[in-house]
Parts: C-alpha cells; structure tokens; sequence
C-alpha cells in the first residue's frame, strides 16, 4: 500500500512581517517528492539501437543514450516521469482546460519530455529538433492518430480531445517512445529528472489527486489541501508494480 | 467499363468464366502429356515471371503475405461453391476467378490480392498454363476445362497499359535521387530497400512493378493508410494502467500477448490479465503526408523510379537524365485529354491534388459563387459588376494550363500580386491553407482535361 504524507508548510511564519500583501490571491503552492521505496531495481534493459540507423542522431564521435526511460530513478532515489493531476473538490472551483499549445519535440532521437501531460481539447505540437528526419506516429483508442513525416526544423499540429495516454513512435527511429496524457483534470504536472515537481498557484481549497507512471501503475492518492499562500508537501514513496506469476508453463 | 457480355453481367466474372469453362467442355480433351507439360510450364511461371511466389508458399511453414495453396485444386471446388459457383468445372472457375478477379474474393485475414496477372504481363496461353498447375495442387490437371475470356482480357490490358501511360510521366532518375536522399521530404531509403540498397524496416519495392498496378503504387505515396501491408498492422494493447503496449502480434500463450516492439526485434510480454482494451492501429507505418511535403511532379518522378528502376539498372540509360525538352514533351503529352479515359482520369486527377474536394466544394458555395457563379463559369450574380469578368473555371485549355500551386497562389495573395484581375480578393487571411488546398481540388473537378504538373523548385 501506498503511505501519503501531506505536511502543510507554513511558510508565513518564516516571512518577515513586512512582507507586502496582495489583494489578487495567488493560490497556493503543492511540493512533490516522490521516493523510490525498499531496494532499488536494476535499471530496465537499454534500447536496442542499431548504429547505422542512429547515424545523424547525435554529433560524430559521441555515443546516443540507449538509457531505457520508462523507469528512471535519480540518485537521491527521486523517480522521473510521475504524472500528478489535481481536481478541485469543489465542481465550482473547475476551470476551463488552458488553450495553450503543447510541445513534443524530438531531440537526439529521443522524444522530449518523455511523459507529456496536456489537458483535453489542447493542440500537441511535434516538433523534430533534430538534423535528421523523423516520422511522428500516434497509437491511439479514442483520439485522432496520424503518421506524419517531419523533416529536421519542421512541425506538425494535431488536437487531442479525449482523455487517455497516447503513444507516440518513429517509425524510422523504432526505439523512440514517447506518451502523451491527455487529462480532464485541470491541475497536473510531471516529475524531474530528481523526481520531483511543484505545482504554484493553485487556488486555495481541497483537491482529488492522481498519480500515474509508464511502468509502475497508477494510483488515487488522499485528498490535498492547498491554503493561500503556503506550499503543500506530497510525499509519493513507489515500488514496482507486483510480479507475475505464470499459471501456465510455456 | 465492363467488358461481359449484357447476359452475363448479373454474374459479373464468374458468370463469364463459367459460361466459357461450361464451352469448353465441348472442345477435343487434351492428351495426359499435354496437360503434364501445361502444369510444368504454370510451375515455372509461378516462381518466375509471375511472382507469385512472391506471397505465397505452396507447402512449408513460412506464413506468407497470401495463403499457402498447397492442395488448392482439391479445394478449388468446394471454396468455389461457397462462392456460389456449381457445376462439374466450379473448381476451375474458382482459379480463374482468384487469378484474375482477385478483389471479388478474399480469403479472411488476407489482403486482396492484386492483379499481378496485368503487372507481370501475363499472355492468354501463360494463364492457361498458371489455372492447370493451381488444378495439379491437390487435384487434376485439365487444361480441357480452362476456356479462356479473350475480349475482356484484352480489355483489361488496354485499361492497364492507360494507366502505365498515366504514371509513366515521370522521371524514373529524378525519382531515384528522390528515393535515395536522406535529408530530403521523401528520402524513401530511410526505410524501404530497392535493388539491395537502403533500409528493410519495410516492404522490399524491388519487384513491387510485376506484382502491383501503377495507380496502387501512386497512391501508397498519396494515402498510405488506404492499404496496409498485411503483418504490417500494429496492435495496441491497453494495460490497466492506461499504457498502450504498441507492435506486431508474434505470440501468444494463456498468460501473454507477446509483442515485437522495435525494428531490432525487442519483444514485450503484455499480461493477459491486465489488458483491459485493445485494437488495430488503422495508421499505417508509413507517412501520410508525403502529398503535402511532395509537389505533384516530384511524386510521379518517384512512381515512375519504382515502376521503372529496371531501366535505370540498364547500362545504355545509366546515369543519363531525360532532357528538359523531352520532359516537356511527355508533360505535354499527359495534358492532351484522354476521351475514353475519364474514370481514370478523374481518380488520377483527384489523386494528384493534395486538398479534400468536398470540403472545397461547400467552401466554393460560399466565397466564391458570388462572382465564379455556381457552375463555375465567371457569370455569379455579382459578376455583372465587375469591370474584368471573373474567372471561367470550367474552361478546359485555360485551366489545363494552370499548375495546382499557381491557382493556391492566386487565391492566397489575390489576383493583384499574382498578375491577375485586382478584382480578385487575397483569401489568404481568411482561409486556412488547408481550405484553400480543398479549393484547389474542388476547382479540378469542374473542368474535364488532366491538369499540368507542378514543377519542382
């Protein structure tokens, strides 16, 4: 089972008392920590890159990271790529999903970020980075998908409208991976390569929250409390999912 | 067009197959040499000039791209009946029918087969000979059942040499520089192989000309997902934690689906107690915006090289470019209408333009009717105002001479910045590109002749 400490920091203690007050409330701020809990796994296998495909990916003389993403963990034990959604509790406090656009860019024949979260309804822009070729190739059940070529420097726009994570390839590149989490929720964010986040203005009240990771499941998490003004702290300890056993011999 | 006879036609093929098998039957037997030797010239055929070999396996393990036809002159009858076709020759009309109406039937978890009897250039005596060595797989060889239909092959093959003619225009050298350009828009080497050079992530197009007709061929560049390689298809497969396992299928036991994931051929085990959804990627691996990325000229220079790399691989044509003169002739040639050939014509037409013509067509209603009129003439109701009138869309030697992008121009920047009527608006802050590209296509179908290709630059 999962443990979830919330500790509500309150920073205006520390403030000094001059500290100049706002009449606009600039919401409330939610730390993440997660934490990889017990021992740490082997890393997954790396990619099975085959060189001359990778010709071009990376400058002459250095070598293209085969580092398998879908589960990365820093050292201090932080782990990568954990989507955190937020819902207010309040149907009232629900704000429209922004219209910004989104961008997935390729950048060494790796798709960047790695996990995107984008709200439902916004608009993805594939970009390529890169000075070779790439092709853009979404797997989807419920969203629009496409397979667009899109050479070094140019870009392709798509909309996403249902919430689901989609999967994105290269088909030239086939070791490139990439999600997109479409989501309803109006609050989210990403992990750090420490695996850490901060989400800041959140509007003050209380909150569904969510978690969701490549290869270690997803969970619901205890409700969080933001007050205006102060940071919230989530702390997510994970562990790999439960392993399974073969009830039929091969 | 349809070549059977009117009392056939209810029948479609088969009817016409089982009249003339039904015919035949009168004719003299042949001796047990005659159909011996029928069957050992159709068994060269089928590894050699017609490809067949190519997707299917007679015997063995191998799983082709088409069925396995060991013993399909035993079956040839009952599939037949299924097929409704009777009688004593059911089995050989059923033959006749795969061979050459191969889209009428297809055998389930198999794409239709093309018809490479056309591509590989098949006689009448080469089929006969293909049908009796079908009948020897599991059955007899009779050569006194196989009757052929003269009229409608020939038919066929004057409707496949037009459609050669269509595609030919290109550049098979251009094409070749196209293909093998890694950097460039099309840079089809990334990964398909041809002549043992490039990549094999997808399908070999060495001999893709002697099994596939040139407008399939043409439109593979234009609309990929229309047809996807059977083993091509990608399976998805959705965990309970919302993941989308991608690949092709290779396994599958009580407990895992088992995925190839990469081109290196990483596999992935989905467990099957966790995959809550699943379906087959309609998108095919290949890119579907090459009619964007592409001008139309450069498309056919690339449908030209794949269909006629044979010629580039021979010394005499080596390296030599067709020059510009005798490319404009060939130009000049496919703008010349073709009276008979308007089916063609209007798919080759609505292949070679990049936009959606029925979206064009509302978009036309509503901005452009007021002046071009609604049939497209220049006589709208506000053309009476106009000092220069508008456009005739429907004039066929005026719009046969405009490129597609030449017509994109006039309608983005105006008519004064593109040396045409100032009366004519730019619509380009109006219009989407992608609505004016729908404009363009709209536009191509209210005239009859083939409009010219763009050149590239």
């Amino acid at each position: 089972m999962l443990r979830l400490s919330i500790f509500a920091v309150l920073a205006g203690l520390l403030m000094p008392a001059t500290k100049p007050s706002s009449l606009v409330p600039t919401g409330g701020k939610l730390a993440v920590h997660t934490r990889w809990e017990g021992e740490r796994p082997q890393p997954l296998p790396p990619l099975n890159i085959d060189p001359k495909t990778a010709e071009g990916c990376v400058a002459e003389g250095e070598t293209i990271d085969a580092t398998n993403r879908d589960l990365r963990i820093a050292s201090g034990g932080g782990v990568s790529d954990v989507v955190i959604t937020l819902t207010p509790q309040d149907p009232a406090a629900k704000k429209d999903a922004s219209a910004e656009t989104y961008v997935l860019d390729q950048k060494h024949c790796h798709f960047e970020p790695h996990v995107l979260v984008v709200p439902a309804g916004s608009s993805v822009r594939y970009e390529n980075g890169d000075g070779v070729t790439h092709n853009v190739h979404t797997y989807s059940l419920h969203n629009k998908v496409f397979n667009s070529s899109v050479g070094s420097g140019s870009s392709e726009l798509r909309t996403l409208d249902h919430p689901e994570i989609v999967t994105v390839k290269c088909d030239i590149h086939s070791w490139m991976k990439g999600f997109v989490y479409v989501t309803d929720a109006p609050y989210f964010g990403t992990t750090d390569a420490d695996g850490s986040l901060e989400l800041d203005q959140l509007p003050a009240g209380t909150y569904e929250a969510a978690w969701w990771h490549p290869t270690l499941g997803k969970g619901k998490l205890d409700p969080v409390t933001i007050a205006e003004g102060e940071t919230s702290i989530l702390e997510l300890p994970l562990k790999a999912r439960h392993k399974h056993k073969r009830k039929h011999r091969r | 067009m349809n070549p059977t006879p009117p009392f056939l036609r209810p029948f479609g093929i088969a009817g016409l197959l089982l009249a003339l098998a039904m015919a035949g039957e009168r004719a003299g037997a042949p001796t047990a040499q005659d159909a011996s030797a029928a069957a050992q010239r159709g068994a060269s055929l089928f590894t050699g000039k017609a490809h067949c070999g190519a997707c299917h396996a007679v015997g063995g393990d191998e799983k082709g791209r088409g069925p396995d036809l060991e013993g399909i002159g035993g079956r040839a009858a009952e599939r037949g009946a299924a097929f409704g076709l009777s009688g004593s020759h059911a089995g050989t009309s059923y033959l006749f029918r795969s061979l050459l109406h191969p889209a009428d039937e297809v055998v389930e978890g198999y794409n239709p087969m093309p018809e490479s009897w056309l591509a590989s250039g098949l006689d009448d005596d080469e089929i006969a000979d293909l049908v009796v060595y079908l009948q020897s797989l599991g059955g007899h060889a009779a050569p006194g059942e196989v009757e052929l239909p003269p009229a409608w092959l020939a038919a066929k093959r004057k409707d496949y040499e037009r459609e050669v003619q269509l595609t030919s225009i290109g550049d098979p050298a251009r094409g070749k520089a196209l293909f093998f350009d890694e950097k460039g828009n099309a840079g089809c080497v990334r990964c398909h192989s041809i002549d043992g050079e490039g990549k094999d992530i997808c399908p070999d197009l060495t001999s893709v000309h002697f099994v596939q007709r040139p407008l399939y061929v043409l439109e593979s560049v234009l609309d990929s997902s229309a047809f996807i390689v059977h083993g091509y298809r990608q399976l998805m497969l959705q965990d309970d934690s919302g993941v989308l396992h991608v690949g092709l299928k290779v396994d599958e036991d009580e407990d895992v689906v088992v995925l190839v994931i990469d081109d290196a051929g990483t596999t992935e085990e989905v467990w099957k107690d966790e995959i809550v959804d699943q379906g087959y990627s309609e998108v095919s691996r290949m890119p579907g915006n090459f009619a964007d990325l592409l001008t139309a000229r450069q498309v056919l220079d690339l449908v030209a090289f794949v269909l006629r790399h044979d010629e580039l691989r021979a010394p005499t044509t080596e390296g030599t470019e067709a020059p510009e003169a005798a490319m404009e002739e060939l130009l000049a040639a496919a703008q010349t209408p073709f009276p008979e050939l308007t089916e063609d014509q209007e798919r080759y037409r609505l292949a070679m333009s990049k936009g959606d013509r029925r979206n064009g067509a509302s978009i036309y209603a509503h901005y452009c009717t007021p002046c071009h009129g609604t049939d497209g003439t220049g006589t709208g109701f506000n053309a009476v105002n106009l000092e220069t009138k508008p456009a005739n869309h429907t004039d066929d030697r005026r719009m046969a001479k405009t490129e597609d992008r030449l017509l994109h121009g006039v309608i983005t920047r105006g008519g004064m910045k593109t040396g045409r009527s100032f009366l004519m608006p730019p619509w380009g802050g109006t219009l989407k590109e992608r609505e004016i590209w729908d404009l363009v296509a709209y536009l191509r179908t209210l005239h009859a002749r083939i409009p010219p290709v763009n050149h590239p630059g």
